[in-house]
């Protein structure tokens, strides 16, 4: 593994061929693929001169490289494989899925599951639910077809349901716990928690409007140029996460108005 | 005695959902399910509108007469207060 040499370049990677070649000549792209894309940032164009290039593989066997890593995964096989490589001192990030995983994803975000006794936050681990969230956004590089059947399947699934019910419900617990040290005094802490609520509050309206990725709120400002909501303006989203009207003298006020916001979102984001 | 300078304001920490555009409230175990006028007039009492502007709410919303539906108007919000889903924010509106 090559070592960072300094701040990268932004890098024109317009053609698909720009992407897969480093990987084809390192033999990470193995002949069983049946899709390859770009996710994350880069996908977005939200990139910068220090973003990684994150890449999903998608084959039908499991991939054995020399210097794999893997990460754990509730799926079967239990785990995906991941290769770093350093080109243009840019570190790229290759995962390998196996095309059952995906399907074990889409099984999990089923009206049945949803409907079910299950907790909706519950029902996807982080991960999985930034993964299958990183296909609507992704950058096609090999299997277009396939990467629109499997956003077709994520369309028709419970999946925006899921994540919106899951942010609304951490909102509400947020809140409540807001309230309660509000009445105990604790101001401090209650602002921590109101301002917990707001983004889990914000987090459902962005999903709501498909606007994934709630497990990376650095990104939330992003998403919610990107969804537009009309109940809350950008501009007035930002003065709350800035916490620009806050006023050290009246904590209560601050905190109060925060969770008038978070129930207005929830009374107006549509649940399935 | 709840008189149209009132102001409802719905309370904190209620639990709400919308639900193919009607919202449902969590009572501790129990789920009030409030449509049409019921949902509007929830969705109304933000803490600045008094009971009179919600009874005008109402009226434009369903092309009724303010007289007519006041009543009613005033009665739910009074129920909805003894739920405690509805609180009593100020006697005189803040403007």
């Amino acid at each position: 593994m090559s070592e960072r040499t300094g701040i990268a370049v932004p890098t024109e990677m317009q053609h698909p061929t720009d992407w897969l070649n480093p990987l084809r000549e390192r033999n990470l792209l193995p002949d069983d693929t049946v899709a390859a894309f770009v996710v994350g940032s880069v996908a977005r164009g939200w990139e910068n001169a220090r973003s990684d290039f994150d890449i999903y593989v998608v084959t039908t066997e499991e991939v054995r490289t020399e210097s794999y890593s893997a990460a754990l995964m509730s799926l079967d096989p239990p785990r995906v494989r991941n290769e770093v490589f350093f080109e243009n001192d840019r570190r790229w990030e290759i995962t390998y899925w196996l095309e059952r995983q995906f399907d074990q994803m889409l099984a999990k975000i089923s009206w049945e599951k949803y409907t079910g006794e299950v907790f909706a936050g519950e029902i996807l681990t982080p991960r999985e639910e930034t993964s299958l969230a990183r296909l609507v956004h992704c950058r096609p590089l090999l299997g277009s077809e396939w990467i629109e059947a499997k956003c077709e399947l994520l369309n028709r699934s419970a999946f925006r349901s899921i994540v919106v019910v899951r942010s609304l419900g951490l909102a509400d617990d947020a809140a409540e716990d807001a309230l309660g040290q509000l009445e105990a005094g604790h101001l401090e802490s209650a602002v921590l928690s109101a301002r917990r609520a707001l983004g889990h509050a914000v987090d459902s309206l962005l999903e709501s409007a498909g606007e994934y990725g709630s497990h990376m709120p650095k990104w939330r400002p992003n998403r919610f140029r990107a969804a537009a909501p009309e109940l809350l303006s950008f501009e007035s989203y930002w003065v709350l996460e800035t916490m620009r009207d806050y006023d050290p003298a009246d904590p209560r006020s601050w905190v109060r108005s925060v969770l008038t916001i978070c129930q207005d979102i929830a009374m107006r984001v549509e649940t399935a | 005695m709840n008189t149209g300078h009132r102001v409802p304001r719905r309370v904190l920490g209620v639990r709400v959902r919308r639900v193919s555009g009607d919202l449902v409230i969590g009572i501790d175990t129990d789920a009030l399910e409030l449509t049409d006028v019921a949902r509007l007039i929830y969705e109304s009492a933000d803490g600045r509108n008094r009971v009179a502007d919600i009874v005008d709410i109402v009226a434009a919303a369903y092309d009724a007469d303010p007289a007519e539906v006041s009543v009613d108007v005033r009665e739910f919000l009074d129920d909805l207060a003894g739920r405690g889903v509805v609180e009593w924010a100020v006697e005189e509106p803040f403007r």
